[in-house]
């Protein structure tokens, strides 16, 4: 069940209205959006859902275990405990047999031929985001910046929230935990938001994301060699817009339908592509996970706190492992190395000067440079192999001849997207607010054409990106 | 508050009444150009335990711009008798939607129609052709229609122009992999998810519609990294399989056999862009294959075809070779046009005539 599915808008509109029902009474309105987080899960991957389960279990109990150990020796076992589970979990599904094939894959080169084997284990949908979610809990409980819950619905819901749970946005227990605390009201005007976000998520998704997927960026990225080096340029601005409208499309539709329970979520874009600078870039991009990687990975190391060299060390593993996050394979932790070499560079030259500080013209190059360098990224993100990332660089810096894949097709969702990226937040939230304003009716048939264009536009089935992570 | 204080349920409401207000005006259309609102198409079908489902005797369909009629023995076309009459050549036609044709304007237009009249003019004599086409069937329903329902008829000849539904479907297992076959037990999401598209599609006009006239122009189907390129060797083995069961059953009662090739509207001739877009409609329904499997699937099966008439010793109608790819003589990739069905009507009676009874339409000149 994916949210650009029949199954999803039916599901959706009765855990809706039986949710706001159910408003007088708290804990069965909880209940059913638990079991109707779990059923989600379980139509789209019916044998995981003990996963996420087991996952709850044990970070519940550290989380109570934490709340009574008072010995500094005891709370960090029982932080390793929730560690271990939650990234032994990790390990096992997702890097297991990236790991074997690296092995076997050096043990080849060197000569000595071993029988591969891999474990016969499938990458449970949404593993890397609930894993990072329950490990705000517990290590913001260890680290007391938050209440343990004693209550195992209210953590079981915060685990398995449905609209935040396969790809985001990573919401924080501090953040999601008080909302359950609270009696929501149904807010006319909050729906009314909700409702325009999650179709401007679709419309991110169906009508932008997947056509650039299907027009340009997959014929592209299947055979490099075939297209000429400017439809590789071509390819790889379409998929910076892709990645873009596919995932921020799927934070706006999850944003949008928890707005519509009545529950509020983190921001996770913010124009990415505007950014001045790599660290500008990771301020708006991804904000949940950048922030949790800040927060959990890279203050824990150090951050810059023990001088410049280990600055640079920890700037390198936090984007390093964060490349690892994104997927079990090479081209990701290249993509990760990258980004972290990039920041490094970026402190090393200095240039944290504030936009103000710049003219109109230095601050459009940077964000030109940015953008080029952050597609170079994405070139290593999006190829297959490390090796198909070379080849695709290859044709475009040889500026290769060869058939090009130009069109309308083309055309029109990446200057569509690019010109929509470019809109301020503020411009939009305000066109939002307006819209809302109109009559009911016109909002309702504004709706439907958007339905009819969605329906329209909907060739093959394209998944969400960030599913696989 | 009761509930419709509140805007953002009845932004809601009016969405829904707008798109029922859609749904009722595509129906409103079709019941005035086709002379029916049935979505699903079920209304032309009864149920039968043997094989499946087999076309509503004395069903009528009139419209604007069609009119089909189903004979009381539940076939389309004229009135004909169960027995034989005496001194008629039986000419029955096996095959699916590209036989039956709903969307030509009258039975007089139909291919079959065509080949009963050139027959009677080349031979001389009383010629009954009986269009036993079917929309939707395989060459496993054909074969049992036949068992089943048209030996009784005492056909002279029997001509199979049953290939594009076991071609669709083939690719379709093939474009799902062994995960979308009967092999892979779908999880809970995907049953229900299946089950709603299947309610969707029997019962929203508009969403086929839509489909038909926007997603064909704006999206790009057919294309994508994981579109499927080629097909696997044992693709067409079912399709042979029971081709030849039925060549068999014919033979066994007597009858002279011809096999026809599937023709289409597109070929690598045709520019590449002229090529996709008369090959879209493949691509609605086939959104995971593409275009170089789509060929290969046309020339796989019609090669299946000529494999089985070569080794049966039946005759073989090359028609996917005498059809030329005009746009003009077709309605939609494989489906002919008025134009369509008078070709291949004169194409198909001078290679029966010259091989069953040796008169060429010189002979009658």
């Amino acid at each position: 069940m994916t949210f650009n599915s029949l199954h999803f808008t039916i599901f959706f509109a009765l855990i809706f209205t039986l949710s706001w029902i159910l408003v007088r009474w708290p804990r069965a309105r909880q209940a059913l959006l638990l079991l109707a987080s779990y059923y989600f899960y379980l139509a789209l991957s019916w044998k995981y859902v003990v996963l996420v389960i087991a996952s709850t279990l044990v970070d519940f109990v550290v989380g109570l275990g934490l709340a009574r150990a008072a010995a500094p020796r005891q709370r960090r076992l029982l932080l390793a405990l929730s560690i271990a589970c939650n990234l032994g979990a990790l390990a096992i599904f997702k890097y297991a047999n990236f790991f074997l094939g690296s092995v076997y894959d050096l043990l080849a080169s060197l000569g000595c031929h071993v029988a591969p084997h891999q474990l016969s284990v499938l990458l449970p949908v949404g593993i890397s985001f609930y894993t990072f979610k329950t490990l705000t809990y517990t290590i913001g409980v260890y680290r007391r910046e938050i209440e343990p819950t004693r209550d195992l619905l209210h953590y079981a819901l915060f685990v398995a929230f449905f609209p935040q749970l396969l790809a985001g946005p990573i919401a924080r227990a501090g953040q999601f935990l008080p909302q359950l605390r609270q009696t929501p009201a149904f807010d006319d005007h909050e729906a009314l938001l909700g409702l325009a976000q999650v179709f401007r998520g679709l419309i991110k998704k169906m009508a932008l994301a997947d056509l650039l997927s299907v027009a340009l960026v997959d014929p592209v990225y299947a055979d490099p060699t075939r297209y000429a080096g400017w439809t590789n340029l071509l390819a790889s601005y379409g998929y910076a817009l892709q990645i873009y409208c596919d995932f921020s499309g799927y934070s706006d539709v999850a944003i949008g339908a928890a707005r519509l329970l009545g529950f509020s979520s983190p921001l996770n874009f913010n124009r990415p592509y505007l950014a001045l600078g790599v660290r500008d870039f990771w301020a708006r991009w991804h904000i949940s996970l950048s922030t949790w990687l800040r927060d959990y990975l890279y203050i824990p190391l150090g951050g810059n706190r023990r001088g410049t060299g280990n600055t640079y060390r920890n700037l390198f593993l936090t984007m390093f492992l964060g490349g690892l996050w994104h997927g079990a394979a090479w081209h990701f932790v290249a993509w990760g190395a990258f980004h972290g070499a990039w920041l490094i560079l970026a402190r090393v030259l200095g240039r944290d000067r504030r936009a103000e500080e710049l003219s109109a013209v230095a601050r459009w190059g940077r964000r030109l440079l940015t953008f080029h360098l952050v597609c170079v990224g994405w070139i290593l993100f999006r190829a297959d192999t490390l090796h198909d990332a070379l080849l695709i660089g290859k044709q475009i810096l040889t500026w290769a001849p060869g058939p090009t894949l130009t069109g309308l097709h083309v055309w029109v969702p990446l200057l569509v997207g690019y010109a929509a990226h470019g809109f301020p937040l503020e411009w939009l939230d305000g066109l939002q607010e307006r819209f809302t304003r109109l009559p009911a009716w016109c909002q309702g048939g504004v709706y439907a054409a958007v339905v009819v264009c969605l329906i329209g536009v909907g060739g093959a089935e394209v998944p969400f990106v960030y599913f696989q992570f | 508050m009761r509930w419709w204080h509140y805007k953002s349920l009845r932004v809601v409401l009016f969405l829904a009444l707008f798109m029922l207000a859609g749904e009722t005006a595509v129906r409103v259309r079709a019941y005035l150009r086709f002379g029916s609102v049935d979505v699903a198409g079920e209304e032309m079908y009864v149920a039968d335990p043997l094989i499946g489902k087999t076309l509503r005797p004395n069903f009528i369909l009139r419209g604007g711009v069609t009119e089909v009629r189903i004979n009381s023995l539940g076939f389309r076309g004229p009135e004909i008798t169960l027995d034989k009459p005496p001194g008629v050549c039986r000419v029955l036609c096996l095959g699916d939607s590209v036989l039956f044709s709903g969307g030509v304007p009258n039975d007089s237009y139909l291919l079959t129609a065509r080949l009963e009249n050139h027959l009677r003019t080349l031979l001389g004599r009383e010629v009954q052709v009986i269009n036993a086409g079917v929309p939707g069937y395989s060459i496993e329903s054909s074969a049992k229609l036949y068992e089943h329902r048209c030996r009784r008829l005492s056909p002279d000849v029997v001509v199979v122009c049953q290939v594009v539904n076991d071609l669709t479907g083939a690719l379709g297992r093939a474009a799902a992999g062994p995960q979308g076959g009967k092999a892979g037990r779908p999880g809970l999401g995907l049953t229900v998810g299946l089950r709603l598209a299947e309610w969707r599609d029997k019962n929203f006009l508009i969403y086929h519609l839509v489909r038909k006239n926007l997603t064909t122009r704006l999206s790009p189907l057919g294309t994508g990294a994981k579109c499927l390129e080629t097909l696997p060797l044992e693709v067409t083995d079912p399709y042979e399989a029971e081709l030849t069961r039925l060549v068999g059953l014919a033979r066994r009662d007597g009858c002279q056999v011809a096999l026809c090739t599937a023709w289409k509207a597109f070929s690598p001739a045709q520019p590449r862009q002229q090529q996709h877009e008369l090959a879209t409609p493949f691509f609605l329904i086939l959104p995971n294959v593409s275009l170089p499997a789509l060929y290969e699937g046309f020339d796989r099966f019609n090669a299946a075809v000529r494999g089985v008439a070569q080794a049966q010793g039946a005759l073989l109608v090359d028609l996917a070779e005498l059809i030329p790819p005009d746009p003009q003589l077709f309605s939609d990739p494989t489906h002919l046009s008025a134009a369509g069905h008078a070709l291949a009507g004169e194409l198909l009676a001078e290679q029966l005539a010259l091989s069953f009874w040796g008169v060429s339409p010189h002979d009658v000149q």
